[in-house]
């Protein structure tokens, strides 16, 4: 029998982590009903009774705001006998009728109603018999996420400063320090594991491979070529957070290739509304330092990616299929032309007939395809390991061709596997 | 959506309309374009005011507020098809088979100088082993020109625009 440490080892993993749906039941309970999972932004549900159907790995919760005007994460089933309860993916709504026998649950999760409850007798306790809710449910920010244990680190402690930091450059990059992710979502499917696209989202090393036709594109119509912005000389850094989270740093860099950067010409007057704004809210040195970074690219372990102008949230279905959600983000406060640059930014590169998301997607499916070959079963993550440096904020910190953030997730990965009692099956493993 | 739901006619800017026929021949034309892969020539079909636009979510929402899948101008129509013609986008490795099948053609009435044609997009899509099924309400605004109609506008309101989808990397 394989230990996990076997299997994921500091420089390298065993495909069996993509393939084996033993290892994906255990990374449901261990991982997704074990930590902080990014639920949604509180924006989404302004209003008492709005609503949004959500996941925490594949249990669906209930992301909604109560009469009181409290979010609440409760999970999509009946007391009752299991019924989901909601079934419209969005919406707003005064509480939510179970349609199977008729109980009615409270925006709060509170059971309100029993049709015929005469058949019931006195030990029959109502008030036991709400929705459940998250165990934990915490903000920064207005981006909540929940947990399903109790016990455990605060929200705040698990993402630490250097994540917090990154947040804090997000929802400050808005000119009201808020953010408005109301601009519909972007949903692709996948036949391939869902640490594919994790990794994915901070990899430095593959745009120059798989998105070279996009950025033929972009050579052919500025002459600039955006290949120069990642390549193992190139001026960007990938940072190590801690308990899995990633951070990638351009400052320094030059970004004409960038389309995704609000601060990059586009027009004189929004751009000008915009850093005027910023400088206003935030003075002169951290006015500066948002609109030099430009955008924040974030990675918070295990189910959330903050990259380009939008929120990518990753929701496992299987071993083999992952869906992905992108969430576009509007800067609140920002000219209305900024912000709907920024969309039409974000589609011209992501969602499914974006001109590079579809290719990365491909690779997901190759990769999982690729992977039933035998004959060496490794994974190779070593690349930079020796070479990893102290960056200025006290993270690990490598170039952003290295396969630091890998080696991070994998690494939380392992202990958050290794952490619970029951060991699953792994003899099927080779 | 009801803005397209009955004859319009805008009396100062009114073009004649054509006949269904004339337009059918247009939109089959277009669509036989695209399964030949016959980009060069799919392009020449359109106006430099350009619209490519495929709504996400919601079928009424507003562009300047809510994302789209694809809200292509001239410029993005000419890179998406480099993307297509160049061999490198990885998601078109092999290219998708299409075979588009226009019905319910309706000449919707004629707005701002445009004609606008409603009709119902059943598109199939081969690759890899698997077909993907795609169908909508479509909306083409055309330009009558001295040589026949053009393109400036076309809309495809997929039925399953606010569902997952796979790969949308050609053209619908
Ligand atoms: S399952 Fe919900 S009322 Fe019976
Ligand atoms: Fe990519």
């Amino acid at each position: 029998m394989k230990s996990f440490g076997d299997l994921v080892q500091e420089d390298r993993v065993h495909g069996s982590v993509y393939l084996d749906p033993a290892i994906f039941e255990r990374e449901m309970e261990a991982i997704f009903a074990a930590t902080w999972v990014y639920v949604g932004h509180e924006g989404e549900i302004p209003r008492p009774g709005d609503f949004r159907l959500r996941a925490i790995g594949r249990q669906p919760v209930i992301f909604v705001r109560d009469h009181e005007g409290a979010v609440r994460v409760l999970m999509n089933r009946c007391t009752h006998r299991g019924n989901a309860v909601c079934v419209a993916e969005r919406g707003n709504a005064d509480g939510f009728t179970c349609a199977y026998h008729g109980w009615r649950f409270r925006l709060n999760g509170d059971l309100a109603a029993v049709p015929y409850g005469d058949r019931y007798d006195e030990a029959f306790d109502r008030s036991t018999l709400g929705l459940r809710p998250a165990a934990r449910v915490e903000n920064y920010r207005g981006l909540v996420f929940a947990s399903l244990r109790s016990e455990g680190s605060s929200l705040r402690e698990h993402l630490g400063a250097g994540v917090l930091a990154e947040l804090d450059d997000l929802t400050d990059m808005s000119p009201d320090g808020d953010l408005d992710v109301r601009a519909g979502v972007h949903k692709t499917v996948y036949d391939g594991n869902w640490k594919l696209q994790l990794e994915n989202s901070m990899d430095g090393y593959h745009p120059n491979f798989v998105h070279r036709s996009h950025f033929d594109n972009i050579r052919a119509r500025t002459g600039n070529d955006p290949r120069v912005h990642a390549t193992s000389r190139t001026q960007a850094h990938l940072y190590d957070l801690g308990n899995g989270h990633a951070s990638w740093h351009n400052t320094g860099l030059m970004r004409s290739g960038s389309q995704s950067n609000p601060a990059i010409a586009m027009g004189e007057g929004p751009v000008r509304e915009y850093a005027d704004a910023l400088m206003a809210r935030h003075g002169e040195e951290r006015g500066r330092h948002l609109l030099a970074k430009g955008s924040v690219h974030l990675m918070i372990f295990p189910n959330v990616i903050f990259i380009g102008s939008h929120i990518r949230m990753i929701q496992p279905i299987s071993v083999d299929r992952t869906e992905v959600y992108l969430l576009p983000v509007l800067l609140k406060g920002a000219p209305r032309a900024l912000n709907t640059r920024r969309l039409r930014a974000h589609e011209a590169f992501y969602g499914p007939a974006g001109a590079g998301a579809p290719d990365d997607v491909e690779i997901f499916r190759r990769v999982q395809h690729g992977l039933r070959a035998g004959g060496d079963p490794w994974v190779l993550l070593s690349r930079g390991a020796t070479m990893e440096q102290q960056g200025g904020n006290g993270y690990a910190m490598g170039q952003i061709t290295d396969e630091i953030a890998q080696r991070a997730i994998w690494r939380q990965w392992r202990t958050m596997m290794e952490a619970e009692a029951i060991m699953p099956r792994l003899e099927a493993v080779s | 959506m009801s803005e397209v739901d009955g004859p319009i006619m805008d009396a100062a800017m009114a073009p004649a309309l054509p006949a269904r026929a004339e337009v059918e021949d247009f939109l089959f034309h277009e669509a036989a374009l695209i399964d030949a892969r016959d980009y060069d020539a799919w392009l020449a079909l359109w106006e430099q005011d350009a619209l490519y636009w495929v709504p996400c979510n919601d079928d009424d929402a507003d562009p300047e507020i809510h994302i789209a899948l694809i809200y292509d101008r001239y410029e993005g129509l000419c890179d998406r098809i480099a993307r297509l013609q160049g061999g490198f986008a990885l998601a078109q490795q092999p290219l998708s088979r299409c075979s588009h099948a226009i019905t319910n053609v309706r000449v919707g009435g004629a707005r701002g100088g445009l004609i606008e044609v409603q009709s119902i997009l059943s598109l199939a899509a081969y690759r890899l082993g698997k077909v993907d099924l795609l169908a909508g309400r479509m909306v083409h605004r055309l330009r009558r020109k001295p040589d026949g109609l053009r393109l400036v506008e076309k809309r495809v309101y997929l039925i399953n625009n606010d569902g997952p989808i796979g790969n949308l990397s050609f053209i619908l």
